[in-house]
């Protein structure tokens, strides 16, 4: 079985293939995440035909103790789906996150994909046991691209309980991974 | 900025609700605290996490088709503007010194007259391996009289590529993913066979596509609107039509 990783070399390599390989393993997935947040069909069709495109030409860039693909990819589409409710062009936003943080995941064989999957499921699992309030917070920052200023004027709370929320949630979501990544190698 | 303050702040970013005001702070405290840069790392994990817990939906099928049509141009674009061009036959450059925008001088005349002796000598023998690569520029159509292109074509490899400037596809047809431009070969006196579509550039402003196949014995190529996914014949309207030389 090819590797994410493989495929994004065959993809800095110019190779079609190596995109067909990515676009049919994660298509569904990114269309799905443009969806929620776009809420329109033929935006998110653009965002992520966009968002594999810039892959396609940026693939050199990826960089694996940066994250899994399937989550670099996440996180491209997500990014322009945000941009394009605000309408903004291009890449506005940082694609990378903060230079300083250090990286959460480096492995990239098949059974840190295992273990990722099932770590998806937990937090899938934990998303929707967070309390509402929690969830809510969480879902219009990340799929709702709201910052906290933003949110605590749309719940009508203050900026301090956005920002507390925003912790207990991370707190509750990383517990149930149960501290492997943070156990991996940088 | 205490540690206790970092992590709100890295929450906050871990899921993009980060206010841009107090990114500078948490940088400053970043710099100078591991336990809050592997802290980040780690919740910047379970944020990224979050998108993939979505459940997957399966896009239309035009949506690969569309994708992978402009990858593939694009990978096709790259393979051809990596093989070295050779110089133009020594006929050719002579041509190129005819003085233009004036009227032929004795020289320009005896200049062409002799490029055009060399070039019916050259096209009664068969190209030899590794002919120039000839470039047809083009501007004006009767649809959208702003666009030019130039059209390069290998004879030897059989490859062309034809790159536009000017085509106003979502502005003409209001939406740039029902639409796409589809390129047709016109045979002399023959029916338009589809030959490829143009894909957009990275700049946004020039279109290109990839013909990998014999344009000998055509007339012309053309670039109508058509529904996404392309038609069997033109039914949309024309906005490029390239000449071709004869015996190309």
């Amino acid at each position: 079985m090819i590797t994410d990783e493989r495929a994004v070399e065959l993809i800095a390599q110019g190779s079609p293939e190596g995109m067909e390989l990515l676009y049919d393993r994660y298509g569904s997935l990114a269309y799905a995440v443009a969806l929620r947040v776009l809420r329109d069909a033929s935006a998110a069709e653009d965002v992520v035909q966009e968002a594999f495109l810039s892959i396609w030409r940026g693939a050199a860039t990826y960089r694996p103790d940066r994250g899994g693909v399937r989550s670099w990819l996440c996180t491209v589409v997500r990014n322009r789906s945000i941009d394009r409710t605000r309408g903004r062009a291009g890449r506005s936003r940082d694609e990378l996150p903060l230079e300083h943080v250090a990286a959460g995941t480096s492995s990239s064989d098949t059974w840190t994909e295992v273990v990722a999957e099932l770590d998806r499921e937990h937090i899938r699992g934990a998303l929707e046991r967070l309390p509402a309030e929690q969830r809510t917070t969480i879902e219009l920052a990340y799929f709702g691209g709201c910052s906290q200023s933003e949110i605590s004027t749309r719940m009508r709370v203050p900026l301090g309980t956005v920002k507390g929320r925003t912790r207990l949630a991370l707190r509750t979501l990383r517990g149930v991974l149960g501290g492997w990544c943070v156990e991996q190698p940088a | 900025m205490t540690c206790d303050e970092s992590e709100l702040l890295l929450a906050a970013h871990a899921v993009g609700g980060l206010d841009p005001g107090e990114e500078g702070g948490l940088r400053l405290h970043l710099e100078g605290c591991q336990d809050c840069r592997q802290l980040g790392g780690v919740l910047l994990h379970v944020g990224t996490m979050i998108a993939g817990t979505v459940t997957p939906v399966t896009p239309p099928p035009s949506l690969r088709r569309n994708l992978m049509a402009r990858v593939e141009a694009e990978a096709r674009a790259r393979s051809f503007a990596a093989v070295p061009q050779r110089s133009p036959r020594w006929h050719r450059r002579l041509w190129s010194r005819v003085p233009s925008g004036r009227r032929f001088t004795a020289a320009g005349g005896l200049a062409a007259a002799a490029a055009g002796l060399l070039a019916a000598w050259s096209a009664a023998g068969p190209h030899p391996a590794g002919a120039v690569a000839i470039r047809v520029p083009t501007c004006g159509s009767a649809g959208v009289p702003a666009t030019r292109c130039i059209l390069d074509y290998d004879p030897d490899r059989h490859q062309a590529v034809l790159t536009a400037t000017g085509l106003t596809l979502p502005a003409v047809l209001g939406g740039a993913s029902a639409q796409a431009y589809e390129v047709w070969l016109i045979p002399a006196g023959g029916a338009p066979m589809p030959a490829a579509f143009l894909a957009q550039g990275p700049d946004g402003g020039s279109w290109s596509s990839v013909i990998s196949r014999s344009l000998h014995g055509c007339a012309a190529i053309a670039v109508t609107a058509e529904p996404a996914g392309g038609s069997l014949a033109p039914t949309g309207p024309e906005v490029l039509r390239v000449p071709l030389p004869p015996g190309i």
